[in-house]
């Protein structure tokens, strides 16, 4: 049956443009989020599982220049594929490339575009190419030689291109990779990349034997990594998991979020509809047939905002999908739109929207139509603070607005929520950027005092200029905790730039013996003074265990003080070996061996690094910062909307718009504030959220929060607020008195 | 009997204070009659009305309406009832806002078994040319009419009308009372009018009195009077 009754639907909805606009366009931006960042995550994920996979991705690899002869019986013994290929490097101009010649069993080549190289061509790594004007067809001259580009490839070991172990990001203007057939290679290292048919997760132990046996045949190891802790290798999983993750929390956490404010707002709207609810029923309506109408209103709003958003996030998900490659090497083969995220955001929506009415349709059907009749659904009943407030010493105008807030407390509550909702996304938008920002600028570190770091890939000991300080650093692995990592630091008893103290804050100087963890990394562990550390070098294969002597307060990282001395001891370097210089100003080295680290170019090195990170945070924060103002605008509305009668009443009386105005909704503003203090350190924990999270990253980023960010947060949400109030008044104004008052008849 | 009511009770309670809006009222109309209740401001007609008409519940007593006693009826029960009895004449004429003259009359034959033809009913009420307004771009008295013609266009069995005539003026008061009465003398309907104006007791076949909830007396009609005859 069409019931007649529908027609009012579109009609209502034009009334109140903008609560119900809002709502739909609420819903549409927490679906579009939700659909495309479930979909990215989903094809990420599986676009990586398939590429590991089909082009079986290596969990270890070496270099060496000895042929091995029986890799068959190895593999048979090992329960391994090993394949190697030739590896060799080519400098033109200021360019280099790494040259392999395709493998066919371990770490197969992906081909995005064109072929893989016959005789005389090249293919390239996607970064490179389109850095420096590459294309299929094109042709490349390198020693000498031409070669035409055949492809565009990727290689499963260098899905993070880097040049070498240690570096952060890579120039492709600079350096890139190439295939070449097997022909054109020359004089090179054999690159060999093991497979085990079952990778098991400590691969350090599993691979113990092979590399014993590897030993004792002779074969000279040049180089030997793990997939594990290769960094061009192990970050497309770590960014792969960060962002299914976060995919799945935070979208669907404001998904709901913004689900339960619209459950309110139509809830509320049910509500202020009860007198015409009461005719119906009274007039023999049944308590079905007014449900299904009511329920209209949120599954119209529900389906309408959804399906758009979802289908909107479809069709963003390829470009988005595209951003998200360029950080990585890695093919998507087909892109999957499933069509569940879309069914399921539509039906959590429906259901949650239609919570909210069918809560307000089952209180007021718990009343009997008589009753209805008579009531508008506004709270008439004189509630205990009204009775209890004595208000009588108080001018009129104010005593007038006091009671005005009293006299719905529902109402107070729901701007009071709405306001916090809003602040809350809003202040979530802030804090992302602002913990980016200290994070490239870090605040000066109560430990470190140095602004550049040379650091060298052997140990040397040639004195240093003046000005310089020693330190000798390495990346160590606990033994309990394969996935993580932490800084081993031999520092001389003088370090002046980098300072220690412990808990009670009294200055540590290291010496002797002494091994000083770092607070965070104590907690981390549960490590106490007295326990013995024991931590792998999987780059030397070294085993090591050390007596824990001291603790020291440091802000944040994983660090373990030594004595250089000690270090060198333990490393088995000469005495007096450093790896690192440390300085406050530029220092005259004279020589290239080392690799300069400026507090300027970690900002910009970490600004590249982090940059998927960034787009990420940003995105989500913008769609925040969108729902904020929606929400808020929505608030307003609603809440001046509902004094509507009783302004044009004044107004009868002889009271001026602006009066009246000042006397309603002034009154307001209060909330509005206490909805902000509420909602803004809300907003900044649910940043502290999503950063815990981004831990995955493997990159901490504290939450911080500008002051200057609270006052800008504050300002947005009052001249949003007031906007609003302006724009609705002026609706009000428009109303003629008579009309008016015929509304409040109906 | 179509009607019998029998020792109905029934108070307000607002915090301490009991109100007593109806006193072991009783009375009993046939079937295709016309009954008028009269009584002052505040002396329990629009109660005694909600609950014949099954939108409100008694404290004690009986209702029988058509051979249903509808006070032991649950909720669902009584909507059953007014969907298929019962149709109203409100005090204040509850139209719904946003839906235009003739939808609103549509909305109740939306849901009536054997409705009169809604152009029939606008004709009979006098409305037809008005018939795509909205409600707040009528009058008073038209909004009346609107709200008469909800109510018959379901051709129920009992007419309740509360204080039928007064935001109208004599003439047109008039005419919606002989509407009234001429609907019930076509289609049997058994018509209950509430009022405080004692003239328009003439038309009724009974007249209850009504002061404090109490029935004080019930005057038999003989011969009530046509509606356009009436004088006040
Ligand atoms: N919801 C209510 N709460 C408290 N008291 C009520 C309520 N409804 C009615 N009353 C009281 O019950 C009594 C009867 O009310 P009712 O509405 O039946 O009067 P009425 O005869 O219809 O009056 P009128 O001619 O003014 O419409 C009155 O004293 C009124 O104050
Ligand atoms: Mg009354």
């Amino acid at each position: 049956m069409v019931m007649k009754l529908n027609k009012s639907i579109p009609r209502i909805m034009k009334e109140r443009p903008s609560v119900y606009a809002g709502m739909i366009m609420l819903t549409f931006l927490s679906v579009l989020m939700f659909v495309l960042l479930a979909l990215v995550a989903q094809n990420l994920y599986v676009s990586k599982e398939e590429y590991v996979r089909n082009n079986v991705r290596e969990d270890l690899e070496f270099t060496s220049t000895t042929e091995i002869e029986n890799s068959e019986e190895i593999e048979n013994k090992f329960a391994l594929t090993m394949e190697s290929v030739p590896m060799t490097e080519y400098t033109f101009g200021s360019k280099t490339l790494r040259l392999f010649s395709a493998s066919q069993k371990v770490n197969i080549p992906a081909v995005l575009q064109g072929e893989l190289p016959q005789a005389g061509e090249i293919a390239l790594d996607p970064s490179f190419a389109k850095a420096n004007d590459y294309y299929v067809g094109s042709t490349l001259e390198m020693n000498g030689k031409s070669y035409t580009i055949s492809g565009i490839i990727t290689l499963p070991n260098y899905a993070y291109i880097l040049q070498k172990q240690g570096d952060f990001i890579n120039d492709p203007t600079v350096f890139g990779l190439g295939l070449l057939s097997s022909e054109d290679m020359q004089e090179s290292v054999k690159l060999y990349s093991v497979k085990y048919d079952e990778t098991q997760d400590n691969i350090y132990e599993q691979a113990k034997p092979l590399k014993a046996y590897l030993n004792e045949q002779g074969v000279a190891i040049a180089s030997w990594d793990y997939a594990k802790y290769n960094m061009k290798i192990s970050l497309l999983d770590i960014e792969v998991t960060a962002i299914v993750i976060c995919s799945a929390l935070i979208p669907t956490i404001f998904m709901l979020i913004t689900a339960f404010l619209i459950a309110i707002v139509q809830s509320r709207l049910i509500k202020s509809q009860s007198k015409i609810i009461g005719t119906l029923y009274a007039q023999g309506y049944r308590r079905k047939e007014l449900i299904t109408h009511y329920l209209c209103y949120p599954v119209i709003i529900a389906v309408f905002g959804s399906v758009l958003g979802g289908l909107a996030g479809m069709a963003a998900l390829k470009p988005a999908l595209a951003m998200m490659l360029g950080f990585f090497q890695m093919p998507v083969q087909n892109i999957s739109y499933n069509p569940l995220y879309l069914l399921f955001g539509t039906i959590l929506c429906c259901f949650i929207f239609s919570l909210g009415s069918f809560i307000s349709l089952k209180k007021i059907f718990r009343r009997m139509p008589s009753e209805l009749l008579r009531n508008d659904g506004k709270e008439k009943n004189i509630n205990i603070l009204e009775r209890k407030i004595n208000l009588s010493r108080l001018p009129f105008k104010t005593k007038f607005a006091v009671r005005e807030r009293l006299r719905s407390i529902p109402n107070l509550i729901f701007t009071v929520i709405g306001v916090m909702i809003a602040s809350m996304f809003i202040l979530y938008g802030f804090a992302g950027d602002s913990s980016f920002a200290s994070m490239l600028n870090p605040p000066e570190s109560e430990t470190f005092h140095h602004s550049i770091e040379y650091a060298s890939t052997t140990p040397r000991t040639d004195p240093v200029p003046e000005g310089g300080e020693t330190i000798a650093a390495w990346n160590m692995i606990p033994t309990k905790n394969f996935s993580d990592r932490f800084q081993l630091a031999g520092i001389t008893d003088d370090a002046q730039l980098i300072t220690l103290k412990d808990r009670s804050g009294s200055p540590l100087i290291v010496s002797g013996d002494m091994v000083v963890i770092s607070a965070p990394m104590a907690n981390r562990y549960g490590l106490a003074v007295g326990d013995t550390l024991s931590f792998i070098d999987v780059i030397n294969d070294g085993e090591y265990e050390l007596l824990i002597t001291d603790i020291a307060d440091v802000d944040k990282g994983d660090y373990v003080f030594m004595s250089l001395d000690g270090f060198d001891a333990l490393m088995g370097w000469e005495q007096g070996s450093y790896n690192a210089i440390m300085a406050t100003s530029p220092l005259e080295l004279g020589e290239h061996a080392f690799k300069t680290k400026s507090a300027e170019t970690m900002a910009s090195d970490m600004k590249k690094y982090t940059a998927l990170m960034r787009l990420f945070v940003y995105g989500i924060c913008a769609v925040a910062f969108a729902l904020g103002i929606i929400i808020l605008y929505i608030i307003a509305s609603i809440s001046i909307d509902e004094s509507k009668e009783q302004i044009s009443l004044m107004k009868v009386f002889g009271y001026k718009s602006k009066e009246v105005s000042s006397m309603m909704l002034n009154s307001s503003r209060i909330f509005v504030v206490l909805g902000y203090l509420i909602g803004a350190p809300m907003g900044f924990a649910t940043a502290k959220l999503l950063f815990i999270v981004l831990e995955y990253f493997d990159i901490s980023l504290t939450a911080t929060m500008k002051p200057l960010y609270y006052l800008v947060g504050f300002t947005i949400i009052m001249s949003t607020f007031e906007v609003a109030k302006t724009i609705s008044t002026t609706k009000i104004d428009k109303l003629t008195l008579s009309e008016a008052l015929k509304t409040q008849e109906e | 009997m179509f009607i019998e009511i029998n020792d109905l009770c029934k108070s307000y309670h607002t915090g301490e204070i009991e109100t007593v809006a109806l006193k072991n009222a009783s009375l009993s109309l046939e079937k295709g009659k016309t009954g008028v209740i009269l009584g002052p401001s505040g002396s329990g007609k629009s109660t005694l009305m909600n609950i014949l008409g099954g939108i409100d519940r008694a404290d004690s007593g009986s209702v029988k309406v058509d051979g249903i006693e509808i006070t032991v009826l649950s909720d669902d029960g009584l909507a059953e009832y007014r969907r298929a009895k019962v149709g109203f004449i409100f005090q204040s004429y509850n139209l719904i806002p946003h839906l235009t003259v003739a939808e609103n009359i549509e909305v109740i034959e939306n849901i009536s078994k054997n409705p009169v033809p809604l152009d029939e009913v606008l004709k009979a009420v006098g409305i037809s040319d008005k018939k795509e307004r909205f409600p707040r771009e009528l009058s008073g008295g038209e909004q009346q009419r609107v709200s008469i013609a909800r109510a018959i266009v379901k051709n129920p069995d009992l007419l309740l009308c509360d204080e039928l005539t007064g935001a109208l003026d004599y003439v047109s008061a008039l005419d919606v009372l002989s509407l009234i009465q001429n609907i019930s003398r076509r289609f049997k309907t058994t018509v209950l009018i509430i009022t405080h104006n004692a003239a328009i007791a003439d038309m009724a076949d009974l007249v209850w009195k009504l002061r404090n909830g109490e029935v004080l007396d019930t005057i038999v009609n003989n011969t009530p009077a046509d509606a356009k005859e009436i004088v006040w």
